[in-house]
C-alpha cells in the first residue's frame, strides 16, 4: 500500500523525495505544525486514513515548527472515525499549546530561526522513519 | 524470583585521588572515572562536578539520572544486554549507593531540557534535588551526530555507574529488602484469597532521542512482554530518552520505580503482585493497535483482577494510554492509570490528548504547563545558553537578574508518570 506523507519539514523532503518515491508520496507545504494537521483533517474527510499519530514526538507543538504525519495514498468511500477523532483531538491540543506561545509573540516564529533548527528537523525526521527501517 | 537489595547511604561525595566508600563518604577518584569516559573516542572532554542537596546550583541539561548498583550474588551483571552479558538477572543479591546518583549533562540537541536546581523553588519539584550527585557534563568531538553523541552519553553515565558501583560490592549494607515473586501456579496456592495485580508499564519508543532498551533491545521492535519487577531493579530496562524532562523516565526512575515498589509494599498483604506487563509507545497507529490489543492480551492470560498502567511522556502517549485502559478494562480487568497533564498555564484546558469513560481511575503527576520562577543560583553545571529553546521557555525565559521563568515541564522528573514525585495535592 502506497502511503502519503504531508509535512513541513524540508529534510524530510529534501532526503527522501527520490529515494523512496516507490513507497511515499511526500507533499511539502510551506506551514505550521496546525496548518499540517488541518491538511491532515481535509484528507482524512476524502477517505484516507490516519497512519501515524500527529502528535509524535515529546517535543511540544510550537516549541517545534515541524510536523511529518502519514497517511495512506488511496482513499476509501467513507470516512475513518477513528482517524478523524485522533486528528480532532491533535488539533485541538496544538491549538492549546499556539494560544500558550501567543502570550510571547515571538516564541513562535522562534524556532526555526534558532540554532536548534536543523535539530527540531532531525527529531520530526526519524519519528516518521525510524519504525520503519 | 527473589532479590535481595542491599542499601549503602551515601551521605556525601568528594573528588580524591583514589576511589572508595568510607565512612558513607564517596570518594571517586577523578583521573580514573575521566580515563573511563575518554576511552569512548566520541567524547572529547569530559567534566566532574558535584552537586549536593541545599546548594545554589542549577544542572543543566539533564540527560540521564542512574543510581550505581553492582551484583553480589545471583547470575548476571547490571544493565545486562547494555554493559554486561545478555544474561537474566532478578534473582540474588543486589547493593545499591542510595542517595546519591550520576547524573549526565550535555547538549545533545539544542533544544534538549532537563533542570535540576539543588535548592530553592524548583528543588521541591524534582527528587534529584535531593540527592548528593556526582554530575559528568560530556563534551562530543566535533562533527559527531545527534545519535551517536546520546549514545556516548548514555554510555559515560552507565560506565561511571558501574565503577562506583562496584566500590560497594565488599562492603556490608546498612539494611536489606527481599522481594520475591511467584509462578503464577504458586502464587496461586499462596495467596487464593488476595487479587491478582500487575503492573503495565508503558516505555517511550517513538526514535531518537524517545528510545528505551530492554535487555538491550530496542522497545519500539518489541512486541508486549513479560517481566519479574526484580529483573527492573537490575537494570533490565534503561533510559535513552533526553525528550520531555518532567515526564521521561530516568534510569533511576527505572531502578526505583514506585509503582513496583509499592506494589511489592502490598504483596501477600492486599494482593498479589504477579508481575510485571512491558509495552510500548510507538508513532504508527498500527503498532499502537498491536501493543494495546497484545497487552490486554496478556493481562487476560495471567488471570488478572486489576491492573495498573503508566505513561512516559507527552501527546500521542496519551491515545496508547486510553486504548491499553480500555481494552484491559473491557477484559473485565479493574484498570487504573497514571499520567500528567498539559491543561494550560490556567490549569483549565483538556488534560490529555484522548479520553474514555472507561478511564475512570486515574492518578496524575501534576499540571505540566504550570508556571515557575527559578532564582539565580550561584553556580551553573553545564549550560544556559538554551534555556530560551527548552520546553515551557521562551526568548523572556532568562532574565538578565538570572532569573528563569518555565513552565513544569523544563524540570527534571517534575510530573512524573510513575508517581515519582515529592509533592502531592493530598
Amino acid at each position: 500500500m502506497k502511503r502519503m506523507i504531508l509535512t513541513n519539514n524540508p529534510y524530510v523532503e529534501g532526503h527522501y523525495q527520490e529515494k523512496t518515491a516507490q513507497e511515499f508520496e511526500i507533499r511539502y507545504l510551506d506551514t505550521s505544525i496546525e496548518g499540517i494537521m488541518l491538511k491532515v483533517r481535509d484528507y482524512i474527510h476524502k477517505g484516507h486514513t490516519l497512519l501515524s499519530h500527529p502528535l509524535s514526538g515529546s517535543v511540544k507543538p510550537y516549541e517545534t515548527p515541524y510536523k511529518s504525519v502519514m497517511i495512506s495514498a488511496s482513499a476509501e468511500a467513507s470516512v475513518d472515525l477513528e482517524s478523524l477523532e485522533i486528528i480532532e483531538a491533535s488539533i485541538a491540543c496544538c491549538r492549546k499549546f499556539r494560544l500558550m506561545a501567543r502570550q510571547n509573540p515571538a516564541a513562535v516564529n522562534q524556532a526555526r530561526a534558532s540554532a536548534a533548527d536543523a535539530d527540531f528537523q532531525l527529531i520530526d525526521f526519524t519519528l516518521i522513519f525510524d519504525s520503519l527501517r | 524470583m527473589k532479590l535481595t537489595m542491599g542499601h549503602i547511604h551515601i551521605q556525601d561525595i568528594k573528588l580524591a585521588d583514589c576511589s572508595e566508600i568510607r565512612d558513607h563518604v564517596l570518594y571517586v577518584d577523578e583521573a580514573a572515572v575521566k580515563e573511563l569516559i575518554l576511552q569512548d573516542e566520541k567524547i572529547r572532554a569530559v567534566t566532574l562536578e558535584i552537586a549536593r542537596p541545599g546548594d545554589s546550583t542549577r544542572i543543566t541539561p539533564v540527560k540521564d539520572v542512574i543510581e550505581p548498583r553492582v551484583k553480589v550474588a545471583g547470575g548476571g551483571g547490571i544493565f545486562p544486554g547494555v554493559m554486561n552479558d545478555v544474561d537474566t538477572v532478578g534473582s540474588g543479591t543486589t547493593y545499591a549507593l542510595k542517595d546519591m546518583a550520576v547524573v549526565t549533562a550535555g547538549k545533545i540537541v539544542g533544544f534538549q531540557e532537563g533542570i535540576i536546581d539543588m535548592s530553592g523553588p524548583g528543588a521541591d519539584y524534582t527528587p534529584f534535588s535531593k540527592l548528593n550527585n556526582l554530575v559528568l557534563v560530556c563534551e562530543p568531538v566535533a562533527g559527531i551526530k545527534a545519535p551517536e553523541y546520546e549514545q556516548a552519553v548514555r554510555f559515560a553515565g552507565f560506565k561511571t555507574a558501574l565503577y562506583l558501583g562496584e566500590l560497594a560490592k565488599t562492603l556490608e549494607p546498612d539494611e536489606t529488602v527481599d522481594y520475591e515473586t511467584y509462578s503464577l501456579t504458586e502464587g496461586i496456592k499462596k495467596f487464593p484469597e488476595l487479587p491478582r495485580v500487575a503492573y503495565v508499564q508503558m516505555l517511550q519508543s517513538q526514535g531518537l532521542l524517545h528510545d528505551t532498551y530492554v535487555y538491550g533491545v530496542d522497545v519500539k521492535k518489541i512486541v508486549p512482554t513479560i517481566i519479574h519487577p526484580t529483573e527492573i531493579m537490575d537494570g533490565a530496562i534503561v533510559s535513552g530518552n533526553c525528550v520531555s524532562a518532567c515526564d521521561k523516565n530516568t534510569t533511576y526512575h527505572h531502578l526505583n520505580n514506585p509503582v513496583v515498589h509499592d506494589l511489592f509494599e502490598q504483596h501477600g498483604k492486599t494482593l498479589n503482585f504477579v508481575g510485571v506487563v512491558l509495552t510500548n509507545e510507538n508513532v504508527y497507529l498500527a503498532d499502537k493497535q498491536r501493543s494495546s490489543d497484545w497487552t490486554a492480551k496478556l493481562c487476560e492470560y495471567l488471570g488478572l483482577d486489576g491492573a495498573i498502567v503508566s505513561q512516559e511522556g507527552f501527546g500521542n502517549p496519551d491515545t496508547d494510554l486510553i486504548m491499553n485502559c480500555k481494552k484491559i478494562e473491557a477484559k473485565g480487568i479493574k484498570t487504573v492509570i497514571i499520567t500528567d497533564e498539559y491543561a494550560g498555564r490556567d490549569g483549565k484546558s483538556q488534560s490529555l490528548a484522548d479520553a474514555d469513560v472507561a478511564a475512570d481511575a486515574v492518578v496524575t503527576g501534576g499540571n505540566a504547563n504550570m508556571v515557575i520562577q527559578l532564582p539565580k543560583m550561584d553556580k551553573v553545571i553545564g549550560t544556559l545558553d538554551y534555556t530560551t529553546q527548552i520546553a515551557g521557555g521562551n526568548e523572556h525565559s532568562l532574565r538578565p537578574d538570572g532569573t528563569i521563568e518555565v513552565e513544569l515541564q523544563a524540570i527534571t522528573g517534575a510530573t512524573n508518570e510513575l508517581g515519582f514525585n515529592r509533592l502531592s495535592a493530598r
